[in-house]
């Protein structure tokens, strides 16, 4: 699903997308020259593609890094913004709020904060970088079920009954579909001897 | 082409792929209701999970995801106005309207029943067309595969917003990534750092289900719930008044979404905009549009369908994915083995023609689920999106995990869904990078080909009538619109200067 969008004003986020891509297009424009561009006579070698396609993204983000720090920049519209901004997504902030502050308050139908989005969203990244790192370790179901246990207690607030059933369905579910009839050899780390 | 369909219907028809064509639109539908998923992600996730299949049967069920997420993406876009799909984000404007007004039930019909004309007069234009265009496409050689390219590229920078140069930044960067690997021409192996796991390249499925399913479950988290209106049987009956205005708007969608869909990397999207834009102009209930005018949900949704068939004109003649979900369904040819082209017709006429019917069982399949079924389905909006997302974050790892059944694959999905949320937050389009991604391999070997074809000179692809054409066609595309809006602002600036009497 393509979800809300909204046009945003993100310079600081956008000018470092920016300049992330500038680099990385300068250093494959850098190092395609060690892949050989041409052979002797004259038809295209391994070198040849990452120079066009590292040195186009060099060129097109640093443009467009020069045209934001400018304020010249063609604001990109997606089509879909003008049209998803027309439904209700949340509410607005209370009428006297202070405009810097009118961001922070918006509120979704569950009552959430941006904050609290925001905060929400960090923890989810953090505990799924952290799932993956001890997949191999602890095994994929049980760092996983862990994930969804911990996101339906910690960040959704569920009883520990309800998550832990939500956990264990989602275990089964996986386990019959990828272990029992995909035959998938998931990692079992430390539980070896019990998968 | 009867002996064709025959050997078609005789394939789509046998218990096991009717059973799985079921699976599919029925999963398709539930995938484009529920939040965070669309059918390039449904398509995605659920790729592993047809490894055990036959092939022939696994594409038949995946497309069905595809089709019947275009169904299943309508029912949100008219109750929430939240659309399903990107290619029915148009639908919002006029069907949210009808569900305020009491005619979700109107509006999800016209969209069932719009959807489905569509796609039988697509499939017909597809089967009667897709034969002789992939014997034409075997006239193409190397030169002419690499101006395709360049208009897939053209075409999908070009609808991809306004900022034109972003959209080819995205298609640089997909092209690099493609870039990794053991290069096919010669062996040498490209930013691969010494990791035996990159001599492949970076696995675009894997990629697709971070940037797609991690990356909008992340930006759904950011983003918050929303409370749905809720449908009811009661008023999925048309009236013969709605009925009878939407029939232009159906014919008309559904030509034009098929003359659309037939470009490479034009996706559904473009094609629902503008069956929009056109009924806008030609409606006699022009004053209704943006306020619930069922003639801005028939069309659109006609122009979406037919065009999502019509992708398949590209993807299975030329092996360049139509949009974004044909480009994985194109990921999944290649994972069974199978390379789309135009000898794909001669070589596999099972599975096209199989493939081919199977879109025409699913769609009555479709028909029937839909319109009855529709607020049944709209119920599944009820589950908080709370309950699902961990879920979706679990299967797309395991799923992710189980295509090479190696860690690798999961970090892939971890680092791009972080990226996809990142190009979310920005509203960086997405489509160009993953059509460089697909296509980056591709358009090396017709660049290294074209080169050795030339002696060495790239320019022979000019020499070409036939490659000049379409790339000719590809500057159109890029430079035509701000010509023509130029020259429109020109004339509307000249006719409201006042006139200034001749002196003669």
């Amino acid at each position: 699903m393509s979800g809300r969008r909204q046009v945003r004003g993100a310079p600081a986020g956008e000018l470092m997308a920016y300049a992330l891509l500038a680099v990385v297009g300068g250093v494959v424009l850098a190092t395609s020259f060690g892949y050989t561009i041409l052979f002797d006579d004259g038809r295209v070698a391994p070198g040849f593609l990452p120079m066009c396609a590292g040195g186009l993204l060099m060129l097109l983000s640093g443009a467009q890094f020069v045209a934001r720090l400018r304020g010249t920049a063609t604001p990109h519209h997606d089509p879909l913004a003008a049209v998803l901004s027309s439904g209700a997504v949340a509410e607005k902030a209370p009428a006297g709020t202070p405009p810097d502050r009118a961001a922070d308050v918006e509120t979704d139908v569950l009552g959430r904060s941006v904050r609290d989005r925001v905060r929400n969203l960090r923890v989810v990244i953090g505990a799924t970088v952290l799932a993956v790192v001890f997949a191999p370790l602890l095994g994929f179901l049980v760092a996983f079920g862990a994930l969804v246990f911990f996101i339906s207690t910690v960040v959704e607030r569920r009883p520990l009954l309800r998550a832990a059933g939500i956990t264990a369905i989602a275990v089964a579910v996986v386990y019959a579909v990828f272990v029992e009839f995909l035959r998938v050899p998931l990692p079992v780390g430390l539980f070896e001897e019990v998968f | 082409v009867i002996d064709n369909l025959i050997l078609g219907f005789s394939t789509a028809l046998s218990g096991e792929n009717l059973a799985w064509c079921f699976v599919g639109v029925l999963m398709g539908t539930v995938i484009g209701v529920l939040p965070g998923l669309g059918s390039t992600t449904g398509v995605a996730i659920l790729l592993p999970l047809t490894l055990s299949l036959d092939p022939v049967t696994a594409l038949i069920m995946l497309a069905g995801i595809y089709y019947g997420s275009q169904y299943g993406g309508t029912i949100t876009s008219v109750l929430i106005s939240t659309p399903g799909e990107a290619s029915t984000v148009v639908t919002t404007i006029d069907g949210y309207q009808m569900a305020r007004r009491g005619r979700a039930g109107a509006a999800l019909s016209i969209s069932a029943i719009g959807s489905f004309v569509a796609a039988i007069i697509s499939l017909a234009l597809l089967v009667a067309l897709a034969p002789p265009f992939a014997q034409f496409a075997l006239r193409f050689g190397p030169p002419e595969m690499m101006a395709v390219m360049i208009l897939a590229f053209a075409t999908i920078v070009s609808f991809a917003g306004d900022n034109k140069l972003l959209g080819f930044t995205m298609a640089a960067l997909g092209v690099v990534i493609a870039c990794v690997g053991v290069d096919s021409g010669t062996g040498v192996a490209r930013y691969t750092f010494g990791q035996v796991e990159l001599f492949s390249g970076i696995p675009f499925v894997e990629v697709m289900i971070g940037l797609f399913a991690v990356g909008e479950v992340l930006y759904q988290i950011r983003d918050g719930a929303v409370a749905p209106i809720r449908a009811s049987f009661r008023d999925l009956m048309l009236t013969r008044v709605e009925l009878r205005r939407s029939r232009g708007a159906i014919a008309r969608g559904s030509f034009l979404g098929f003359v659309l869909g037939c470009l490479p990397g034009a996706g559904s999207t473009l094609a629902s905009f503008m069956a929009y834009g056109i009924e806008k102009r030609v409606s006699k209930h022009k004053d209704e549009f943006g306020s619930g005018a069922i003639e801005g949900v028939a069309a659109p949704e006609s122009a979406n369908n037919a065009a999502a068939n019509a992708n398949f004109i590209p993807t299975l003649t030329l092996g360049i994915p139509g949009g974004a979900t044909t480009a994985v369904l194109l990921g999944a040819f290649l994972v069974y083995g199978i390379q789309p082209g135009p000898l794909l017709f001669e070589q596999q006429p099972e599975l096209v023609w199989g493939l081919l019917a199977s879109f025409f069982i699913g769609n009555v399949i479709l028909l029937v689920l839909n319109l009855p079924l529709a607020p049944v389905f709209a119920q599944i909006l009820r589950v908080p999106y709370g309950y699902m997302y961990p879920l979706i974050i679990f299967t797309s790892f395991v799923g992710a995990y189980s295509i090479q059944n190696s860690m690798f694959s999961v970090w892939v999905v971890l680092v791009s869904g972080l990226v996809g949320y990142a190009m979310k937050r920005l509203d960086f389009p997405m489509a160009p990078l993953v059509l460089g991604l697909v296509i980056g391999a591709l358009f090396e070997k017709s660049l290294l080909q074209t080169s050795a074809l030339g002696d060495g000179n790239l320019l022979y692809v000019f020499m070409r009538p036939l490659s000049l054409s379409i790339l000719v066609l590809a500057v159109l595309l890029i430079v035509a619109p701000a010509i023509v809006s130029r020259l429109l602002r020109r004339r509307s600036a000249g006719s409201s200067r006042p006139r200034i009497p001749s002196e003669r």
